[in-house]
């Protein structure tokens, strides 16, 4: 536990150093201090916080990261040629999917790479279901999200973070992947 | 050469925020105007920091550009999400074109 602490402190401090770009006694001081409360102030989320990670996690993230990319680079010129020349045309498409995530962190990350994807912006998550809601600019980008090959990535991120539990256990109960993500919808009024 | 691929890398930045600029005169509905806005926010400010990324003068100064890419590419899905997601529970009118589809 207490290596989780110190952990989360060396890389908010590590962090305010290359914010910072000065590293004089002044510049440290505060950025001891501010890394020390903020630390304290997230003293709930430090059990969740992973303390190994292996090659195959890193090489699935990056994996990821370059799908996104590279749909980031197709949506976008997608997206210019619709502004530009009307083609293809704005038909603007609300999709309910229901991708095969189990985890909410999962959901999470997946809603933000379909936000960060021109044309396309996630609504909603029904956090019982995992049901997203998203906007598309059109049916084409619409279709190309149902069999986005990211969702697939992100499944095989899960799956590899279940094997290992790389979440340790605390008392009161276990902490997994998927008590990491936030519900969204929780705040509904009517909890529908 | 770098400084050549660090023009270009400019170029496509400009190119895409004058395209989102133009689209929100086209787009007919704010959720669809989020669209034209998140190629500045995605292409527009990769490029930049990209371009930046090749002329910067130290690796201190890359590694700050990277972590403002990252931050950015976190937190500008997560307003885009909260904007029209306010808009969705107010019930912010849809453009009549649009459709329902089940994936």
């Amino acid at each position: 536990m207490e290596r989780r602490y110190i952990a989360l402190f060396l890389l908010l401090f590590g962090f305010w150093l290359v914010v910072a770009g000065e590293a004089d006694w002044e510049h440290i001081l505060v950025g001891v201090l501010v890394a020390l409360v903020t630390v304290w102030l997230w003293r709930d989320l430090v059990p969740q916080i992973p303390l190994s990670c292996s090659a195959r996690g890193v090489l699935l993230f990056g994996q990821c990261l370059l799908t996104l990319v590279w749909s980031i680079i197709e949506s976008a010129i997608s997206v210019t040629r619709t502004v530009l020349f009307g083609n293809p045309p704005i038909e603007p498409v609300l999709l309910t999917v229901r991708p095969n995530l189990e985890t909410n962190w999962g959901r999470v990350f997946l809603a933000n790479c379909i936000t960060l994807t021109p044309g396309s912006v996630t609504i909603d998550i029904d956090p019982e279901t995992g049901v997203f809601i998203i906007h598309a600019l059109n049916p084409e980008i619409a279709e190309g999200l149902c069999s986005w090959r990211i969702i697939d990535e992100i499944r095989a991120l899960e799956l590899w973070g279940k094997e290992r539990a790389i979440y340790a256990p605390t008392a009161g109960g276990s902490y997994s992947l998927d008590s990491l993500g936030t519900l969204a919808g929780d705040h509904r009024p009517d909890g529908s | 050469m770098i400084r050549l691929l660090a023009n270009l890398c400019f170029l496509g930045s400009f190119i895409s925020f004058a395209v989102t600029t133009l689209g929100l005169y086209k787009m007919p509905d704010p959720y669809n105007l989020m669209h034209a806005v998140s190629v500045a926010d995605s292409v527009g400010v990769g490029f930049a920091i990209l371009g930046f990324f090749l002329v910067s003068p130290s690796w201190a100064v890359r590694i700050k550009l990277l972590v403002v890419l990252a931050l950015f590419w976190i937190v500008n899905p997560a307003t885009s999400h909260l904007v029209l997601k306010a808009g969705f529970v107010r019930e912010e009118p849809l453009a009549a074109e649009t459709r329902a589809m089940k994936g």
